[in-house]
């Protein structure tokens, strides 16, 4: 089936499903499949908002870096506090399109998406770390 | 499925009041992060600091009343009555975490 519905039981397998013309946005989601148990919904969207909230720490982690730690080389400190924003706003840039791909795939009834960007960000906030402890040592 | 107050609860998991509660979790946050930037910005003599008090103040304050909003609209959908929320606020939220993002970023790239 790819025409989208806006019938929040079409998903439970409840009578026949009614395409209807969706008003929801973005298009390219909501154009397609079916809609999901709403708990996949939700969880979706609490995966995205903690992404948002990783970009905010990585924000702050900057902010204070650049203010607090001034025995540190400036060089070295605005180097960690500008790697810690980029980082964030990386974060911060794919947790919408992630947001989509995964709820899209819901709507398919396809796997979600491989989660490329968690082992990089991992890798990189313990790179991170290591930074700031050669920074304030 | 009754909550303490004695109303119905969709499912047992309170996956809607769980949302709710982690979109107010994320614009404390989003509020924690403008403050903390405005006064980094702000100590330097910077005019973007007022910017980021200007711009991303207010808008903490409307992702909270719109995630309210989205609670409620959630609470009707999974009553049968409407569709759950779409992705508008999701995209609004992640535009003003880029946008934070990049006033700290011009900030540390322009003061020595």
């Amino acid at each position: 089936m790819t025409t989208g519905t806006d019938d929040p039981r079409a998903g439970a397998g409840t009578g026949p499903r009614r395409p209807v013309r969706t008003r929801r946005r973005p298009l390219q989601v909501y154009r397609v499949g079916n809609e999901p148990d709403p708990r996949f919904t939700f969880a979706n969207e609490r995966t995205f908002l903690a992404w948002i909230r990783t970009s905010l720490a990585l924000f702050v982690t900057a902010a204070a870096i650049d203010a607090l730690v001034v025995s540190a080389e400036p060089a070295l400190r605005r180097s960690i506090a500008i790697g810690a924003v980029v980082l964030g706003i990386v974060c911060a840039l794919t947790a919408f399109p992630r947001w989509a791909a995964a709820e899209r795939a819901l709507r398919l009834g396809r796997p979600l998406p491989r989660a490329r960007l968690a082992g990089a960000l991992a890798l990189a906030v313990a790179l991170l770390g290591v930074l700031i402890a050669l920074a304030v040592s | 499925m009754s909550d303490p107050v004695g109303g119905e609860l969709f499912d047992p998991g309170a996956q809607n009041e769980r949302t709710a509660l982690a979109w107010r979790r994320t614009a404390l946050a989003l509020l924690a992060a403008a403050l903390v930037g405005a006064r980094l910005l702000v100590s330097d003599g910077w005019a973007a600091g007022l910017w980021a008090v200007v711009l991303v103040l207010p808008a903490s304050a409307w992702v909270l009343w719109m995630a309210n909003r989205r609670y409620a609209k959630a609470s009707a959908a999974l009553a049968g009555r409407t569709a759950l929320p779409d992705g508008r606020l999701p995209t609004a939220v992640a535009a003003v975490t880029v946008g934070l993002g990049l006033m700290e970023l011009q900030y540390l790239l322009t003061v020595a």
